[in-house]
């Protein structure tokens, strides 16, 4: 039940192609610029964090902990991949609703949609993501530990996949999830050390840094993108958390979705 | 072998009043919701190459079977086994995009029923030919007319060449010359030995595409088999439970208790072949055959037949006598047709009655109500009955 996951795109290529475009072409229909705001929305976001605090507030980090002076570049290498994360995660509340109407009239591979839905929210992110190596490249951070990017990034994946197939079922039956999510992202952001780095968190609080699923993935991007590290541990504990998260959610899909069709 | 095996299949649906019914049921695992039946312990068979009709008032479960035996939902209780691709139109162009162009909704959709990219780029043309919109494929379908839309979704779904179609309620498609192209393709599809189950009001087309026919009352089969033979009893049961029990029952108007010398055994429509038939078309030829038993020795009585509507008005009556032929003579089983060349009601449904009466037309012997007939029609004019006219304008 968990290998269909990953079979399912391979199985219905057209139909797992037609949902990608779908989702893309959906997103920018009847815009003008197309493709290119997904350029250059990622871009302006950055100019903002460039203009806030490297221009106006000055914050410079210590490059012992952190690898780098400069609080933008260290801003941007665990806010990027959480935007991909938190896109997909609050897109997921409106998943299934949004399809009823085909969930209630049209037997086929429902598992295509949230793999398709993932797949573009990683494949947009990952346009600024690579706009921003290639400025990281220029400043000279660019290091042979950055051929681990693809593989953190599957994990990551995944890890998002689990968490958006349970809240996409979950919140068939409890709509209120839609409403509470934003709030819960915003929470979960400055909960995870993308604002700031984990040293600077008291040793008090260091438990609910180390409950976080999200704070391996975003030090994993910390550590391989500036300070040239990569930490099989961490990789470790990220893997767990994707397994744990992908299991969970299937788990749970699998126990609701005969439900869906009734409900919907 | 069967195509589809249903046995016992229920559904029930938990209905809460409010959401919040459903924490409190999960919270506290104390029902919170009443119960819902929607489908009671049906059960059918339906082997490859049959058709199948659906029928039922307006709640009786009929879309709900239709779902499960699609697939979009599971039943509550009972087991159903599917042979074959099954492609179901529940609902018209339900996966379409409407930004998308035509063309590419035709590769969603196809690709939603189930094809592969290599068979959708084989059928594209003859879909985009069938639908007739090879002017406008390439526009957003957001900017078709409802006609326009259902044409394509028509077409995609009748493409996929399933081994079971399903079909609900889709088939009044677009204008009248478009709603028979379907239709003749539904025909076709069953020519060629395919498994249909179609559901819909219009007992016209069951009766024409359907061989055997399912009746649902309130979740529950209440009859099946022969589609002519289910129709019929749902007709009656429509026109009111009073005239059932008139045709059901030989009323016997003669001195109470007595035996009637002539006993009416059955009344029923008949096409020129001697088939017996329960709809017809206007302006066609229809036969009523009067098959009597007479219960003494011979009896010379007279014959009357009227077309009497659903609620006992008289259309039209007819006796023997009246026409100044001579009384007939029952003995033994005797049949007595009365043929009507031209039928001339264009819509309805209504039923005939007969009537046997003395030599002389004062005493009733017995008399009794055939089955109704249902009359379709696709004529343009209004009302009743139909009339030669001519516009002068």
């Amino acid at each position: 039940m968990f290998i269909k996951w990953i079979k399912a795109p391979f199985l219905h290529k057209t139909l797992f192609w037609g949902f990608v475009s779908q989702e893309i072409k959906g997103r920018y229909a009847g815009s003008m610029g197309g493709l290119l705001w997904s350029i250059i929305t990622p871009l302006a976001n950055m100019l903002i964090f460039i203009f806030v605090f490297s221009v106006v507030f000055k914050i410079r980090l210590k490059p012992v902990e952190t690898g780098t002076e400069s609080f933008v570049m260290f801003l941007l290498t665990g806010l990027l991949p959480w935007i991909a994360f938190s896109e997909a995660v609050a897109a997921s509340t409106g998943m299934f609703i949004g399809k009823a109407n085909l969930i209630t009239k049209v037997a086929f591979p429902l598992e295509l949609v949230p793999t398709a839905a993932i797949f573009v929210t990683f494949i947009l992110n990952g346009l600024g993501f690579i706009l921003f190596l290639i400025y990281l490249a220029f400043e000279g951070y660019a290091h042979i530990t950055w051929l681990y990017l693809p593989v953190i990034t599957v994990v990551f994946m995944i890890f998002t996949l689990g968490i958006v197939v349970l809240i996409a079922s979950l919140s068939v039956f409890v709509r209120d999830i839609q409403q509470v999510m934003a709030s819960i992202l915003t929470l979960w952001m400055y909960l995870t050390p993308i604002l700031y780095p984990v040293q600077m968190v008291p040793e008090s609080m260091q438990f609910f840094i180390k409950i976080n699923p999200v704070n391996p993935f975003v030090e994993l991007y910390h550590q391989t993108l500036l300070q040239h590290v990569f930490s099989y541990p961490l990789l470790g504990q990220a893997a767990g958390f994707a397994v744990l998260s992908f299991i969970f959610g299937v788990w749970f899909y699998n126990k609701s979705r005969n439900a869906f069709a009734d409900v919907l | 072998m069967n195509a589809i095996c249903a046995e016992n299949l229920s559904k029930y649906y938990r209905v809460y009043i409010k959401p919040f019914d459903r924490l409190k049921e999960a919270l506290l695992r104390r029902p919170c919701h009443s119960l819902v039946t929607s489908l009671k312990e049906v059960s059918f068979n339906l082997a490859k190459g049959e058709t199948l009709g659906i029928i039922g008032e307006n709640g009786a479960g009929k879309s709900t079977l239709l779902k499960i035996l699609a697939g979009t939902t599971h039943p509550s209780s009972g087991r159903l086994s599917r042979e074959g691709r099954i492609a179901a139109l529940l609902e018209l162009g339900s996966g379409f995009h409407p930004e998308f162009s035509g063309r590419t909704n035709i590769h969603l959709n196809a690709a939603l029923l189930g094809l592969t990219e290599q068979e959708i780029r084989e059928r594209e043309k003859s879909i985009i030919a069938f639908s007739e919109l090879e002017a406008v494929i390439d526009r957003p379908v957001k900017t078709y007319s409802s006609g326009m839309y259902v044409r394509l979704a028509f077409s995609i779904a009748t493409s996929v060449d399933p081994d079971v179609l399903i079909v609900d309620e889709a088939l009044s498609v677009g204008d009248q010359r478009f709603a028979q192209k379907c239709v003749d393709r539904m025909v076709g599809f069953r020519n060629s030995g395919k498994t249909i189950i179609v559901c819909s009001h219009s007992m016209f087309m069951i009766n024409e595409l359907c061989e055997k026919t399912l009746w649902l009352n309130h979740g529950e089969v209440n009859g099946s088999g022969k589609t002519s033979t289910v129709i019929s009893e749902y007709l009656a049961y429509l026109e009111g439970p009073e005239l059932t029990q008139a045709s059901q029952q030989p009323t016997v108007t003669a001195a109470s208790g007595h035996v009637p010398e002539v006993i009416i055994e059955s009344v029923e429509f008949s096409d020129p072949d001697q088939h017996k038939i329960n709809y017809i078309k206007m302006s066609q030829p229809l036969a009523i055959h009067v098959n009597t038993r007479c219960t003494t020795g011979d009896f010379m009585g007279h014959l009357a037949i009227s077309i009497e509507k659903a609620d006992g008005q008289m259309l039209f009556g007819t006796t023997t006598k009246s026409q100044g032929l001579p009384a007939v003579r029952f003995s033994g089983e005797r049949q007595v047709e009365l043929s009507i060349p031209s039928f001339p009601f264009i819509k309805g449904s209504c039923r005939a009655k007969a009537l046997i009466a003395d030599e002389n037309v004062l005493r009733v012997i017995d008399e009794r109500y055939s089955d109704p007939l249902l009359i379709e029609s696709e004529h343009p004019e209004f009302g009743m009955i139909w009339m030669d006219h001519a516009w002068k304008c």
